[in-house]
């Protein structure tokens, strides 16, 4: 046994495993002596746009007090990752674009990727801590399903609250494989409804200084049944008002039509939030892969193989929406699994720090 | 098998501050060793001096004794020689006063002179000569005076004188 590794074993080992997603952070603490966990703790913390505050800065700074030998451990979060059936370059070529990606091989048959200008933004973000490894989501999941790997064609999916890693494997090899973010396509839909609300200011009428009446008429072209804004097809005899009192009269029936309008407008917004509700989160991730499997069955590079099994890895407590689109529309048997992310990374985080010995 | 896109950082059991310290420390401890070996070593170079120093004192002392012995035995010799060229000059006067009593008639053939005893051969013409220049002043010198007489065939006498200093006496 070399020295250091001994020196490890006397020492307390601390590992750290972080899941962030856009708006929550989850932090997992295991602290080892040799082979024995000493203790184990996880948290979650409300973060904004990816980056971590100050209060999990301060929580993982904590621990990584505790020991000389501490290990922080990332799942990447980057984009622009994946993974390929091949562990040659040449043959990397007709599957993606690899130039400015860093890969890694495992077992010689299969690779991930990563942009490294989004791996160098990762570890900015992680300045105050820094980071000892970053995992891709692709070799957590197939860990993960290890014993689904041989025999039939199997679809693995990893679900997050804003990721979708999916990876098919048929008899112990990887035929395809692609990282989305459902966040974007939630987030869009969240933000063009916030825009309806904010963009109510694009069309205002600047009748009184303090007063800041406003028509959004995107929103209005949504409400088709809005029958209080015939009333504004009389504005056409603007042109014709005169004297003050047309003047005034024609204010007040603007600020009944606007009154009417906000009504209508709140309206709406109820119905598109229950909207929002139909198309649910579930559903978004159903699209993602549904589009994903087209795209591996319509491709002849990846032999036309079918899927018989999916393997889903619920890392956000999702519904069961998700299982029954897929088992109705696919015509596939679908088994999920709950899976402790930030757990599952301080696993491959111990199983890597051996190595590094 | 290599999992993570990144290497990990190197861990260290002593954190930078920890070696900075640690450094300081060193030059210091280094800095006292140095200096506890420099006057470890004057020390026992001082002592060995010392030693040295005593053993040539000793030694000069040895010497000193020994030239004291020497001066003291030289200052003997000094008193013995001293001692010797004063009885020599003391027997040489007395020869020479002897010889100045010896007239010109009584001729001496032998002369034998010891510490207490002078012992006189010689021809005298006549035993009055004899007895009245040379015995009287013998007698004048001496304690006691023996003279024997042997006639010659010419009609001159020969003669042996004895005469002797009595030591207790004169110590009396």
């Amino acid at each position: 046994m070399k020295l250091s590794r001994l020196i490890k074993n006397l020492y307390q080992q601390v590992f750290i495993g972080i899941v962030v997603q856009h708006t929550s952070v989850q932090i997992c603490i295991q602290m080892r002596k040799g082979k024995k966990v000493e203790k184990e703790i996880s948290r979650e913390f409300d973060i904004s746009n990816a980056r971590l505050n100050s209060a999990a800065n301060e929580f993982i700074k904590d621990y990584m007090d505790e020991s000389p030998f501490s290990y922080v451990a990332v799942l990447n979060d980057a984009l622009n990752q994946g993974a390929i059936p091949t562990c040659s370059m040449h043959q990397a070529e007709n599957f993606s674009d690899l130039g400015s990606c860093v890969t890694l091989c495992n077992e010689d048959k299969w690779m991930v990727y990563s942009e490294k200008t989004e791996l160098n933004e990762l570890q900015k973000r992680f300045l105050p801590s820094g980071l000892d490894f970053i995992f891709s989501p692709f070799f957590i999941l197939s860990s993960f399903f290890a014993d689904k790997l041989e025999g039939k064609t199997s679809l693995l999916v990893l679900i997050q609250d804003d990721y979708l890693s999916l990876s098919i494997f048929g008899e112990g090899e990887l035929l395809f494989a692609n990282h989305y973010t459902t966040k974007d396509a939630i987030s869009d839909e969240m933000l063009s409804a916030d825009l309806d609300e904010s963009n109510t200011t694009s069309l205002s009428f600047d009748l009184e200084e303090e007063e800041d009446l406003s028509i959004n008429l995107d929103d209005i072209d949504a409400l088709d049944e809005l029958d209080a804004l015939d009333d504004l097809d009389n504005l056409q005899d603007l042109d014709d008002l005169d004297d003050l009192d047309d003047i005034e009269d024609f204010e007040e029936s603007l600020n009944e039509a606007v009154e009417e309008s906000e009504v209508a407008l709140e309206e709406a917004k109820t119905k598109y939030d229950s909207k929002i509700d139909n198309f649910s989160d579930d559903y978004k991730r159903f699209q993602l892969i549904q589009a994903a499997l087209q795209q591996f069955y319509s491709d002849d590079k990846y032999n036309n193989k079918f899927v018989e099994e999916v393997y889903i890895a619920d890392a956000c407590e999702s519904g069961q929406d998700l299982t029954h689109f897929m088992e109705e529309e696919l015509f596939v048997s679908v088994y999920k699994r709950s899976i402790d992310l930030h757990k599952e990374v301080v696993k491959m985080a111990v199983k890597e720090a051996k190595h590094e010995v | 098998m290599k999992y993570s896109f990144i290497k990990p950082r190197q861990k260290t059991l002593v954190s930078p501050e920890f070696k900075l310290l640690f450094f300081f420390f060193s030059i210091t401890i280094g800095m006292l060793f140095a200096s506890y070996s420099f006057l470890k070593v004057k020390t026992l170079m001082y002592e060995g001096n010392v030693e040295e120093l005593t053993n040539k004192g000793e030694t000069l002392k040895q010497s000193i004794v020994s030239m004291h012995e020497k001066i003291a035995f030289i200052k003997v010799e000094k008193r013995h020689a001293e001692g010797v060229y004063t009885e020599n000059t003391v027997l040489k006067e007395s020869i020479h006063n002897l010889f100045d009593l010896v007239p010109e008639k009584i001729t001496l053939s032998q002369a034998l002179l010891k510490e207490d005893e002078l012992i006189l051969y010689g021809v005298t013409p006549s035993k009055e000569v004899y007895e009245f220049l040379l015995q009287a002043p013998l007698r004048s010198i001496f304690h006691r005076s023996y003279t024997s007489y042997y006639a010659m065939p010419n009609g001159w006498y020969s003669f042996v004188s004895k005469n002797y200093l009595d030591r207790e006496i004169t110590a009396q």
